[in-house]
């Protein structure tokens, strides 16, 4: 672990004084993490494509200003999350706001099914509407607080959670038609 | 089993990244936009690179304006228009030596001469002024060099008829005789 640490500050280092092959050293180290972060965000191939590359040109542009060179990975992640909400808000495509009630529901057990495949559960994500999605993602797989979420998207905590419990409520109902489908 | 999505989440965190970018395509990308605008990385670099185009400009325009300032023959300009000149003038030179060196009855050759010879100094002169007044401009210097080709033929036609009249001359005196 320490030796990846070590690894990812020498490479950003030489990235400061103009490597090019540490910049494409660390653009292999992260580029299919970041490239599923995004696609988690956004939904889409070109979108997700369009972001990571826009996201490690500023990368690199901004590297000389990373005050913890160790930190590169996550300060890259928060990069290519906040550029994927920024493009959905852009895009008008994060209908969050409910149009109902704003109340939070009851909360509710998850139904997760043991042995469940990664690959189905991440389309079943996926097929989820926008705004449930990015939460969820943001929530569940990136782990974020409520708080935090509300800062990026611009909308409030008590919306966050309402979208939260939707999202889980869709995926649990969406799992489960596929398994009793089989 | 897991009885949360979080729990189901952090038990696959290392197969959550199911999709795979085009990374070559992608990187080749970043590269080029790179190159076209993102070059430059740090601010240091930046400073001086600014700095240096600063002072380059700054080394161009005081050597243009003291160019122009100095600027009295073609030969200022450059190193080749230098040699062409020195050239024309030492043929120039040549043919001045030889007009002079033939006797002449007719004064009126040498009148003639300083007559052609003014207008072209003044052709030359006004070219020199426009490079002064606004740079190098290849039209001016092909007049000021046709200037020297000019005196060239002038002094070639003089010289002939100054030999075409010496020869008559002694012909007259040799009938006379």
């Amino acid at each position: 672990m320490s030796k990846a640490i070590n690894l990812t500050e020498q490479l950003v280092a030489r990235c400061v004084r103009g490597d090019e092959r540490a910049s494409l050293a660390l653009y292999k180290q992260y580029v299919k993490a970041m490239y599923n972060v995004a696609y988690r965000i956004v939904g889409n191939q070109f979108d997700a494509e369009d972001l990571i590359q826009d996201a490690f040109v500023k990368a690199f542009d901004k590297i000389g200003t990373l005050k913890e060179p160790k930190a590169f990975g996550s300060w890259l992640k928060q990069m290519v999350i906040n550029q994927s909400i920024s493009l959905i808000r852009k895009q008008k495509l994060l209908k969050i706001k409910l149009h109902l009630n704003d109340e939070l529901p009851e909360p509710e057990l998850d139904e997760v099914p043991p042995d469940l495949p990664i690959e189905q559960v991440m389309k079943a994500v996926m097929e989820l509407p926008e705004g449930a999605r990015v939460v969820f993602t943001l929530r569940v797989i990136e782990g974020f607080k409520f708080s935090e979420i509300a800062q990026m998207t611009g909308l409030t905590e008590n919306n966050c959670k309402v979208q939260f419990h939707r999202s889980r409520k869709l995926l649990n109902n969406q799992l489960k038609s596929k398994i009793y489908a089989e | 089993m897991p009885n949360s999505w979080e729990q189901y989440f952090e038990e696959n965190r290392a197969q959550l990244d199911i999709h795979q970018p085009d990374e070559e395509r992608m990187w080749q990308a970043i590269a080029e936009r790179q190159k076209s605008g993102g070059v430059v990385k740090n601010w240091g670099f930046r400073i001086a690179i600014a700095i240096a185009v600063v002072l380059a400009v700054g080394v161009f325009v005081r050597h243009e304006l003291m160019m122009q300032q100095q600027l009295d023959t073609l030969a200022a300009i450059n190193k080749e228009l230098a040699a062409k000149e020195h050239d024309y003038i030492m043929r120039v030179n040549q043919k001045w030596d030889e007009f002079r060196s033939l006797p002449s009855v007719e004064t009126d050759y040498d009148a003639m001469l300083q007559e052609e010879i003014k207008i072209l100094d003044d052709i030359y002169s006004k070219c020199l002024d426009d490079i002064k007044a606004h740079g190098y401009n290849e039209r001016a210097v092909l007049i000021m060099l046709d200037t020297y080709e000019k005196r060239l033929r002038v002094l070639e036609r003089l010289i002939n008829e100054k030999r075409k009249q010496n020869k008559d001359e002694k012909k007259s005196n040799h009938i006379r005789i």
